[in-house]
């Protein structure tokens, strides 16, 4: 199936590079009897954007949801900081130091922001919550992502599809994660929104964060991305160097067109 | 619900004071008692001059106690997202097997321990009950309406069951005290100021409710547990994803409910001091509609303690006010239904209006 070229571009992204802080390799993983992973690879580096791009149904958010402890994977094996990392649930992944964004944004809707923000992982002063401290953060945090939240108490139904985005974005960056994994930030975002947000991401990538982000759009995907790696019907069909490649090939690759 | 939408538009132009003032109007708890007080005006005026008066208020918080302990932990549980028909029978299971057990055994053992023993069983019962509707639950993943409609039968046939056709009746001795226990009696004696405001008289029930509307909002509002709720009744996925234990939220609202019911059946069973089956009759839907006319929704995610609180005190007004105001009980019913309609209603209006702006 692989191509020479894919395979020359996988390897070559590995080169003399540091080593990836998040590496997952075979991964497989059936709901019933759709197989939605078969021999998932991916890997990401300190200070570097992997695209993860493919179909509908291709298994992105499922290999991203077995990355967050959303779900379990059947079989593969996950290193993480070269370490092999057991990942049963969502807590595990955080504190391996992953923190995700799902694409639906896994928001509590008639809860504040700064629930929002804290929800799992409250902050407490002698067994109670301190209240005062994750308001005083959320607005230190929404301040810090100059997004216009109206009030860190409004209840997240009240607000824009970019201001919840915001919301779940801040969430992931306050815990100081170093892993970041991010399915389609910009997918409910319009122009301007979408260009933000794309700062943003290299920004972090500038805080040297570790970054996957699925995305559908290949202009997004080019402007930000070092690597891309093309998933198809649940299986990993390479990785390509952003500079070693275009959008066309890209899209011969997700669609599974012959190569030329 | 509309302050919500008042902090969502800026208002810094607004004077600070009168924003505020907005705000708390705005909240659903500060709306009830404002209806609370007018209804109270309204039927003293209406020619029941003594309504929540001096004589009238402690018999009606003695009335309203037993119904608090349970409406507490039912708000909790709707703000989870879930909630449970089966408490009338577990109320009503307890109340036998309290009478049963007690009758009994009197006289064979020490009163304090028979009424030690005889609490643990009715509470056991509770939460044996609440453990099943909550594993049936989050285990075997069965649908809360059904699930505690079945329980709610088993539990009332289980209580018919072991009454066998007769209640009974007259196990007076010790047992009136749990109900009837006033821990504030010797106060008092001491300061005259509490017998006339008749504090010191009032029963245990009353304290016990204090003592449970205080845990449930301390829970609510001021530990991860209480957030931890109101995540997993505003969207159960996603407090998944972001760790939070949904099932064990779960699992603890319906134990919490189940012991509730039970503590309410042994209170009224110590009130009475008789133990028919059907002591308990529209529990269930009373401490649900009460908790929604507070604020709470069915859908889970919102609601407060305090709401609970006014929703279940106005539920017990019309109730009081039919009587005293001499008006035919049947229509009792009828009110309960139309403040009920309201409610809805009202949250719908809000919702559309929000969702409008
Ligand atoms: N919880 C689930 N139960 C059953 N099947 C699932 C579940 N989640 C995903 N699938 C299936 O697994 C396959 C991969 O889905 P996935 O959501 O990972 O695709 P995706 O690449 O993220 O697609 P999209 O671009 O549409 O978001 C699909 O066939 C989908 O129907
Ligand atoms: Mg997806």
């Amino acid at each position: 199936m692989e191509s020479a070229q894919v395979k020359a571009a996988r390897e070559d992204g590995v080169g003399s590079a540091p080593e990836p802080l998040l590496i997952a390799r075979n991964i497989s993983k059936a709901f019933g009897h759709v197989q939605a992973l078969s021999n998932a690879y991916i890997d990401v580096r300190a200070g570097e954007i992997v695209a993860l791009v493919g179909d509908n149904g291709a298994g992105k958010s499922t290999l991203i949801k077995v990355l967050s402890g959303a779900h379990r994977h059947d079989a593969g094996e996950i290193l993480v900081r070269g370490q092999p990392a057991a990942i049963n649930s969502p807590n595990d992944s955080f504190n391996l130091g992953i923190a995700t964004v799902y694409q639906d944004l896994a928001l509590l809707p008639s809860r504040d922001v700064v629930a929002n923000l804290y929800v799992g992982r409250e902050l407490t002063n002698r067994g109670l919550l301190d209240r005062r401290k994750m308001t005083e953060e959320a607005n230190r945090v929404v301040r810090q992502l100059r997004t216009n939240l109206p009030s860190v108490h409004t209840p997240v139904r009240f607000l824009s599809g970019g201001q919840r985005q915001a919301v779940a974005i801040a969430r992931v960056v306050h815990f100081g994660a170093e892993i970041l994994l991010l399915d389609e930030p910009t997918a409910a975002l319009g122009v301007k929104e979408s260009h933000e947000m794309l700062t943003l991401i290299e920004n972090l990538k500038d805080q040297n964060k570790a970054i996957i982000v699925v995305s559908h759009n290949l202009a997004h995907v080019f402007r930000i991305c070092d690597r891309i790696t093309v998933l198809r019907h649940g299986e990993t069909v390479g990785t390509l160097i952003k500079e070693d490649t275009d959008s066309t090939e890209v899209v011969q690759m997700i669609t599974g067109a012959d190569l030329l | 619900m509309t302050a919500i939408i008042d902090k969502v538009k800026p208002s810094d132009d607004r004077p600070e004071g009168a924003s505020r003032l907005r705000r708390l109007l705005g909240q659903r708890e500060a709306q009830l008692l404002l209806v609370l007080v007018v209804f109270t005006l309204l039927v003293r005026a209406g020619g029941a001059k003594g309504f929540l008066g001096p004589t009238h208020f402690p018999i009606f918080l003695s009335q309203v106690a037993p119904d608090m302990l349970v409406v507490i932990p039912m708000a909790m549980l709707l703000i989870g997202g879930m909630f449970d028909l089966s408490v009338t029978g577990v109320a009503n299971l307890s109340v036998v097997l309290v009478g049963w057990t007690f009758s009994r055994l009197l006289g064979t053992m020490d009163d304090t321990l028979l009424i030690i023993l005889v609490v643990a069983i009715g509470l056991t019962a509770g939460l044996i009950v609440g453990a099943i509707n909550g594993l049936a639950v989050t285990r075997l993943r069965m649908n809360p309406l059904m699930t505690t409609l079945a329980t709610w039968w088993m539990a009332q046939g289980a209580a018919t069951g072991v009454a066998g056709g007769e209640s009974r009746h007259n196990f007076v001795g010790s047992f009136r005290d749990i109900a009837r226990f006033q821990p504030l009696r010797d106060l008092g004696e001491t300061f005259p100021f509490l017998q006339e405001m008749r504090i010191s008289t009032l029963p245990m029930p009353v304290f016990y409710a204090a003592i449970v509307i205080f845990l449930g909002w301390l829970i609510l509002t001021r530990t991860r547990f209480g957030w931890h709720i109101f995540a997993t009744g505003s969207d159960r996925q996603g407090a998944a994803l972001n760790g939070v234990n949904v099932n064990r939220v779960t699992l603890i609202g319906f134990v919490a409910t189940g012991l509730a019911a039970a503590m309410c059946g042994i209170v009224w069973a110590s009130r009475l001091t008789s133990a028919p089956p059907n002591t308990l009759g529209g529990l269930e839907l009373r401490v649900i509609a009460a908790a929604v006319i507070g604020g709470a929704a069915l859908t889970g995610g919102e609601g407060s303690v305090l709401g609970a609180v006014l929703g279940l005190f106005f539920m017990h007004m019309i109730r009081s006010a039919t009587i005293q105001l001499g008006l035919p009980v049947y229509w009792e019913f009828f009110v309960l239904g139309a403040v009920l309609f309201t409610a809805v209603a009202f949250d719908a209006w809000t919702k559309r209006r929000a969702d409008t702006q």
